[in-house]
């Protein structure tokens, strides 16, 4: 839906498009920042009906929300073309080692990237909501902090990446992500520790994905090919990570902070790989393979 | 410009609710939070499933077919009550997202491509 979006705004404004993309980007974070709001101001009140009355006010939202896009619909090209790789004549070309290393490394840092940020979105209500010392208002306002500084970092990461390269974004942020989690270890029970925490851990995890694309597509060709592998990395970081806390918390391992543990080893892991997709794209292209 | 500016909210909303509902969704299906690790792999599931069965969607429907089908999908869950029930909507749900995504992403690079006429 957001690549739609993107496109077609893309399409209809042009060069002029700039503000606009920014705008429904800020919309996203104010809708994220509103998931939890929504629930705490509905739940008591709509509580009689269902607990999870919450939902239909959504829905609700979203098919309002589609009626402009049924009004405006027309007729349009069905997309009958063949792939990237496909229609520029012939077999794509096949990956050597080199370019399979960088690839690799990519798909890594994308699943860990997606893995954390899917960790802190999926758990912290949860766990915060359930420690001592902290409950459920406190975990709206830790979640709706942690989406709120996402959005603002995704914000100020769009200049910085006019200046900067995606290596450097990466590397400057990525220890946020780490600081963030150990942070609330250090300090649990405490709201001001969640909340930095929370803060922290959103700016650093803000820039993973964008700049991981950025950073592959500086060493490879951004096919049909590697963007289903960067999809395929994504979905299997979002699938494979949150999951995985509850199966540490329910093993007894850990409790629920272990999405902290899981979030802070993944950032950790991707700042490796951003070092080392940066020295195998460097040889690649010294290659000349590409 | 404002119809996708109340959509991308909507998005949001939407896109991450998930975390905060989950410990009402285990209340809701008698588990506790962690009990509801088969809803997020589901859920991933879903999205894998629906990347690579991409269909053949006309550009002007994405939108609102995704928003509606967003909808229809959360219309539902206050409704069901088992987690098998609550994976399978959750999802339907990110099939339906990420075979959105493919498709757009797809003619973007089609129309991006395409020789001038």
């Amino acid at each position: 839906m957001s690549i739609a979006a993107h496109t077609l705004i893309a399409q209809q404004h042009g060069d002029a498009a700039g503000p606009h993309l920014n705008g429904i980007n800020a919309l996203f974070g104010a809708g994220s920042l509103l998931a939890p709001t929504v629930h705490r101001t509905l739940s008591p009140t709509l509580a009689a009906v269902s607990p999870l009355a919450s939902y239909w006010v959504i829905a609700a939202a979203a098919s309002l929300a589609a009626l402009p896009f049924l009004g405006a619909m027309r007729r349009s090209a069905v997309i009958t073309g063949r792939g990237p790789s496909q229609a520029q004549g012939g077999q794509p070309a096949r990956w050597g080692r080199a370019q399979l290393l960088v690839i690799g490394a990519a798909m890594a840092l994308v699943a860990c990237s997606v893995g954390a940020e899917n960790c802190f979105g999926t758990w912290l209500f949860a766990y915060a909501a359930q420690a001592p010392g902290l409950g459920q208002g406190c975990a709206a306002t830790a979640v709706s902090l942690f989406w709120g500084a996402f959005t603002a970092g995704r914000l100020l990461a769009i200049p910085a990446s006019a200046r900067l390269p995606p290596a450097t974004i990466l590397l400057a942020t990525l220890p946020l992500a780490v600081l963030g989690p150990a942070v609330a270890l250090l300090a649990p029970s405490r709201p001001l520790a969640l909340f930095a925490a929370a803060v922290a851990a959103g700016l650093g995890i803000s820039t993973g994905f964008a700049n991981s694309v950025s950073l592959l597509g500086r060493f490879v060709p951004a096919d049909s090919r590697v963007q289903a592998a960067v999809q395929l990395a994504a979905t299997a970081g979002s699938m494979t990570f949150p999951p995985a806390v509850a199966l540490i918390a329910q093993r007894g391992l850990l409790g629920m902070e272990a999405f902290l543990w899981v979030a802070a080893a993944c950032a950790a892991l991707d700042f490796l790989l951003v070092l080392l997709l940066v020295r195998a794209g460097a040889r690649l292209l010294r290659g000349g393979v590409v | 410009m404002l119809k996708y500016y109340a959509a991308f909210l909507v998005f949001g909303c939407a896109v991450n609710t998930l975390g905060p509902m989950l410990p009402s969704l285990a209340q809701h299906v008698g588990l506790t939070p962690v009990q509801m690790a088969p809803l997020l792999t589901a859920k991933g599931l879903g999205g894998l499933a629906g990347s690579f069965l991409c269909p053949l969607l006309p550009l002007s429907a994405l939108m609102p077919g995704g928003l509606l089908a967003i909808a229809a999908s959360f219309a539902t869950i206050p409704a069901v009550h088992s987690l098998l029930q609550l994976a399978l909507v959750y999802s339907f749900a990110a099939a339906v997202y990420q075979a959105v995504c493919r498709s757009l992403s797809k003619a973007h690079w089609l129309r991006a491509h395409s020789p001038p006429r």
